[in-house]
């Protein structure tokens, strides 16, 4: 193998100044969501980088997570393909199809075995020997374990990857799992989100491109950077959820005026995601900025949880009497709901009965 | 080329308290306040990442206003979109917004120094320069 370029020789060779590298180095800093302060030091690391290795696998799902990551701004999918990453193989937007997207996908394990950074979006099927999904006459369980066994870090993008996501919602046909069921044994980054932010997406490939690390994460996985704070703690409508100001219905006077979404089944305090601050559509807006409760597309058994518009907790009084206390017990009350949705989840877990064609056409043809 | 900038978005003043600063304004006031402080007292620079505050419509520009416009307005573009760095009404304190190449805002930031370093020369660029500099003087001198 060739001696590899680093980053910063790479854009020098393209005449690419020292102030403009600084300017791309700035925004890397803001999509890792680190502080301002660390610029120099991203600067520094960068400029030593070398482009790694991604292969990219797609199973079960819906390409929505490619979607998105398309829709990145900052950087842009196009600027990380042809100056961060090598992307080896994503069977989407490469142009090889057939037998030769099969071979680039063999050569790249191959060359770069032990180096490359494996991304998978999409849960894996795993009843019946993983007959559900297949690629080139291969179950994705197959694909994942070979794909798994070379790599230096997986990352899981989108919650389906994370923790199962949609196909893993009750009943769960497929048996579909996680990759953190059948990778044991390699570092793995959940990205969740349905789909996850598109800077989320890039800035933890720019983290692991600039410090050859994986970024400090939560219990769940996540990178504590973008799901180290809920969705109400960052939430610019939190001062009316704190003066107890609640929408109740999609149309009344609160909405309009832009009231805290609790009532309305926000899951805000129980998500981590970091849509509050980074946003989407280039930092236009998000959910709740655009008058919808957040359903918690970012935490594991989201479909599960009882449904997006009842109420976290029943039980939360008017809090206009006691503002002063409620700035106070906010988070805790938060904390509370979360404790509350999760028992319910498991609740309505309990409570599901699969319903199978034959039922449905009994209650029909009664 | 047509984006979501085209699509009018009129923002109501949520804030009842009129006339009075919008309360992530003024505690972003604050901030600054403190930071153009240390600028002065001990020469330390610091930045403020605007995407890293979950600000409310309406913030933004009420924000932009509050600080108001200097000065002095530079652009460049080294080829992966313009940056604007714009020295705001108070002094000390620059808005510098990194645009992609889609024109699309991809890093906007609030410094708190004397001039940004974005807008110095840079040694690297300065060598570089000095190197192209010294072969065409070469040059010059052998024919």
């Amino acid at each position: 193998m060739k001696k590899q370029v680093t980053l910063g020789e790479q854009l020098r060779q393209r005449g690419i100044s020292r102030r403009t590298f600084l300017k791309l180095c700035a925004v890397a800093t803001s999509a890792m969501a680190l502080p301002p302060a660390m610029i120099p030091r991203v600067a520094a690391a960068l400029d030593k980088a070398v482009r790694p290795s991604v292969i990219w696998l797609s199973f079960q799902e819906c390409t929505g997570c490619t979607e998105s990551l398309t829709r990145s701004h900052a950087p842009t999918l196009e600027s990380l393909i042809f100056d961060s990453i090598s992307l080896d193989y994503h069977h989407t937007l490469q142009a090889a199809s057939g037998t030769a997207a099969e071979a680039a996908r063999d050569k790249a394990i191959k060359d770069f075995y032990g180096k490359y950074l494996l991304i998978v979006d999409g849960s894996i099927p795993t009843k019946d020997d993983g007959v559900y999904s297949t690629i080139a006459g291969r179950t994705n369980i197959d694909m994942l374990k070979e794909a798994a066994d070379g790599a230096v870090a997986v990352v899981a993008v989108g919650t389906c990857a994370s923790f199962g996501g949609i196909p893993y919602a009750n009943p769960n046909p497929t048996g579909a799992v996680p990759v953190s069921e059948l990778v044991t044994d390699k570092p793995i980054i959940n990205v969740s989100g349905c789909p996850p932010i598109p800077v989320v997406i890039t800035g933890v490939l720019a983290h692991y491109l600039t410090f050859g690390e994986i970024p400090a994460l939560d219990s769940f996985g996540r990178p504590l950077a973008f799901f180290g704070e809920s969705i109400h703690d960052r939430c610019y409508r939190r001062p009316f959820y704190d003066q107890g100001k609640f929408a109740k219905s999609f149309d009344d006077e609160g909405a309009r005026s832009g009231w805290c979404l609790f009532e309305l089944g926000c899951k805000g305090p129980t998500t981590h995601n970091a849509c509050a601050t980074k946003k989407w559509n280039g930092g236009v807006s998000f959910p709740i900025e655009s008058g919808h409760p957040c359903i918690g597309c970012s935490e594991p058994n989201f479909w599960d949880g009882g449904g997006f518009y009842k109420a976290l907790s029943t039980t939360t009084r008017p809090l206009a009497n006691w503002t002063g206390a409620a700035v106070v017990t906010g988070a805790a009350v938060g904390a509370a709901a979360g404790v509350a949705a999760k028992r319910k989840r498991s609740a309505a877990k309990r409570a599901h009965h699969t319903v199978t064609a034959d039922e449905l056409k009994k209650k029909e043809e009664a | 080329m047509s984006g979501l900038d085209d699509i009018h978005v009129s923002v109501t003043d949520i804030d009842e308290s009129d006339g009075r600063l919008r309360e992530n304004v003024h505690a972003i006031l604050h901030e600054i306040e403190t930071l153009l402080d240390a600028l002065l007292q001990t020469g330390e620079t610091s930045a403020i990442d605007i995407r890293s505050l979950p600000l409310l419509p309406g913030d933004y520009d009420a924000l932009a206003s509050a600080l108001g416009t200097g000065e002095i307005s530079a652009e460049f573009d080294g080829g992966s979109g313009p940056t604007v760095v714009v020295e705001t009404g108070t002094s000390g304190v620059w808005w510098v917004t990194h645009y992609n190449d889609e024109n699309e805002i991809a890093a906007e930031f609030i410094e708190v120094t004397r001039i940004p370093e974005i807008l110095m020369s840079q040694d690297d660029d300065i060598q570089d320069s000095l190197k192209g500099l010294r072969e065409r003087l070469q040059n010059e001198r052998s024919h």
